[in-house]
């Protein structure tokens, strides 16, 4: 499914923190958004996900504004993750993961065979399914993080836009999630992901868009977009690629 | 169980009473109807039945408000009696009692729910000028308007004279003397559209306590879901505050109490709340009735046993954090 930034600006609490972006992404693109803290990667997910309004330009998801979409109709289309922060209400894990399933049966519909169907294979694919009885407020944060994961996959939708997913993952956990993520583009989804570790989104993300003080300063290929002065002016680090294909940093 | 224990609550409510009745002779004025010219039927139908009804209804209002509010605002400690919606209906209907003393007894509620609403769009757009509310920015200034419409309240009560004030101070220390049919007439309307109206967008509660942002990606609409959710707060806190005065913490204690037994699933936590509520009040108000020196208040009873509870899950954040 396509989605298109067309020279958008985005404002939170007064201050300009996006200006003036222009990018588009379609079915099966695993964009990687990376940059330097504060260089706005939140901001780009929220502008797209619809949670925030932008203040110029146009964010569009297959041609129609992302606000213009009911909140349900675009729910379906599109499964944002926020950048992870622990729970504060107890849920069951299976019932939190079920919530993805909210934009397809509405406030009365029960739990149909297919909603109950995505609601298991989303547990398996993130493997929570031996927490599913468990109080959700119980868990480590990495296993919450997970469960967040799979509320998403549980939407079913075909554009995922992910907020820091690694967050709290352990290293195997982080491996499985990418390899999950690269499967989804080639199933034909969409996956925008923001992450800070470099070389995990070099050697797992075709294409990269690189943040800089609010502006998308570089996007294309991954390692092109790293190898890039852009790249090295906005980390303050120099990046090199040795010949056995070893990223370096500093 | 909730659903029985109320019952035998109700029951026993109706059955013993301050006045000298044995529960035998309660038991068969019941039988006798609602018609029977005998004074114990007058007694048990007129007086002790509605006044119970009424106070399972406030008991039931509060309580789904409050559980609401929690989801709405991800705050254990949010009660729209804490965020100042019921201070905001007493006021208005502290006014009315003040202005309009001739006024027809319809008015009273009417006024409540007005003034519940009125604070519930006061607090969303004061807190929401300059960007999307926090939740520390929401609570402080539902404690703002609390306080605001508690002086207001205060102050009518310093101009009022000898009559009026026993009159108001009676009104606002939260009770069901001498409540009828006619009140439950009164308040079931709005009590029982409030609560249904919570209970029905309760799955979008359940995507509101995850966050704001995580309920937006689910699909719910904010805007709408925020104000159904004002709204029927207002309707089931107005509907209690026009009846009964003002009885806080029963909305604060209440969905704690029942969260460990159905889990924070919404569309279960409202009805067990509303029942558990009921309950509650039911008992509270039987026993001031019968235990306790006539004229303490169900409004003061219920603050004794809320501030020992709201303490202890103060102590219980702490731990937390």
């Amino acid at each position: 499914m396509k989605m298109l930034l067309e020279n958008a600006s985005a404002r939170v609490g007064g201050r300009q923190i996006l200006s003036d972006l222009s990018a588009g992404v379609d079915s099966g693109d695993l964009v990687a958004v990376i940059g330097p803290n504060g260089a706005g990667k939140s901001t780009l997910l929220k502008l797209m996900a619809g949670v925030l309004a932008p203040v110029a330009g146009r964010v569009e998801l297959e041609g129609v504004s992302v606000r213009s979409w009911s909140a349900p109709e675009r729910a379906c289309r599109m499964a944002y993750l926020p950048q992870f922060r622990p729970l504060t209400v107890s849920l069951l894990v299976e019932d939190l993961v079920s919530m993805g399933r909210l934009p397809h049966r509405g406030l009365w519909k029960p739990l149909s065979v297919e909603d109950r169907k995505a609601v298991s294979s989303a547990m398996d694919r993130m493997e929570i399914s031996h927490l599913r009885g468990r109080d959700a407020t119980t868990l480590s944060g990495g296993e919450l993080q997970r469960t967040f994961l799979a509320r998403c996959l549980s939407q079913g939708s075909p554009v995922l836009l992910l907020d820091e997913p690694l967050t709290g993952l352990d290293i195997g956990h982080q491996l499985s999630l990418l390899a999950l993520l690269e499967d989804l583009a080639r199933e034909g989804r969409t996956v925008v992901w923001s992450v800070h570790d470099l070389r995990l989104a070099a050697e797992h993300s075709g294409m990269a868009w690189l943040m800089d003080q609010g502006e998308l300063v570089a996007q294309g290929a991954t390692a092109h977009v790293l190898m890039g002065d852009r790249a090295k002016a906005a980390f303050g680090v120099g990046i090199s690629r040795s010949a056995e294909g070893d990223w370096r940093f500093g | 169980m909730l659903g029985t224990a109320l019952l035998v609550a109700i029951a026993a409510a109706v059955l013993w009473g301050s006045s000298d009745l044995s529960g035998f002779h309660s038991l068969s004025a019941l039988w006798q109807g609602p018609h029977s010219d005998e004074m114990t039927a007058r007694i048990v139908w007129q007086v002790r039945l509605p006044r119970v009804v009424v106070v399972a209804l406030v008991g039931a209002a509060l309580s789904v408000s409050g559980g609401a509010f929690q989801a709405l605002f991800r705050n254990p400690m949010a009660d729209p009696s804490l965020l100042g919606i019921a201070s905001g209906g007493s006021f208005a209907a502290v006014m009315v009692l003040f202005h309009l003393p001739q006024a027809p007894v319809w008015f009273l509620p009417v006024a409540a729910f007005l003034g519940c609403l009125a604070t519930a769009i006061l607090l969303v757009v004061l807190a929401g000028t300059g960007g999307a509310p926090s939740l520390a920015t929401t609570l402080l200034t539902g404690v703002v308007l609390g306080s605001l419409f508690t002086s207001c309240t205060a102050l009518a009560l310093l101009l009022s004279d000898e009559y009026q004030l026993r009159q108001l101070v009676f009104w606002l220390s939260g009770g069901a003397e001498a409540r009828g049919w006619m009140h439950v007439a009164l308040s079931l309307p709005p009590i029982a559209l409030g609560t249904g109206l919570l209970w029905g967008v309760s799955r979008w509660l359940d995507a509101l306590s995850l966050g704001e942002d995580h309920a937006q990606s689910l699909g719910v609409p904010l805007e709408r879901a925020r104000g159904a959710v004002l709204v029927g707060t207002a309707l089931a806190v107005g509907g209690a505050v026009g009846v009964c005065g003002p009885v806080g913490f029963v909305g604060l204690i209440i969905p704690h109490l029942v969260r460990p037994l159905v889990g924070s699933g919404n569309r279960a936590l409202l009805p067990a709340a509303a029942l558990s509520g009921a309950l509650l009040l039911v008992l509270a108000d039987f026993a001031a009735r019968v235990f306790l020196p006539a004229g303490i208040q169900l409004g003061v009873l219920t603050s004794l046993m809320g501030v020992p509870f709201f303490l202890r899950l103060l102590a219980r954040e702490r731990r937390v954090a």
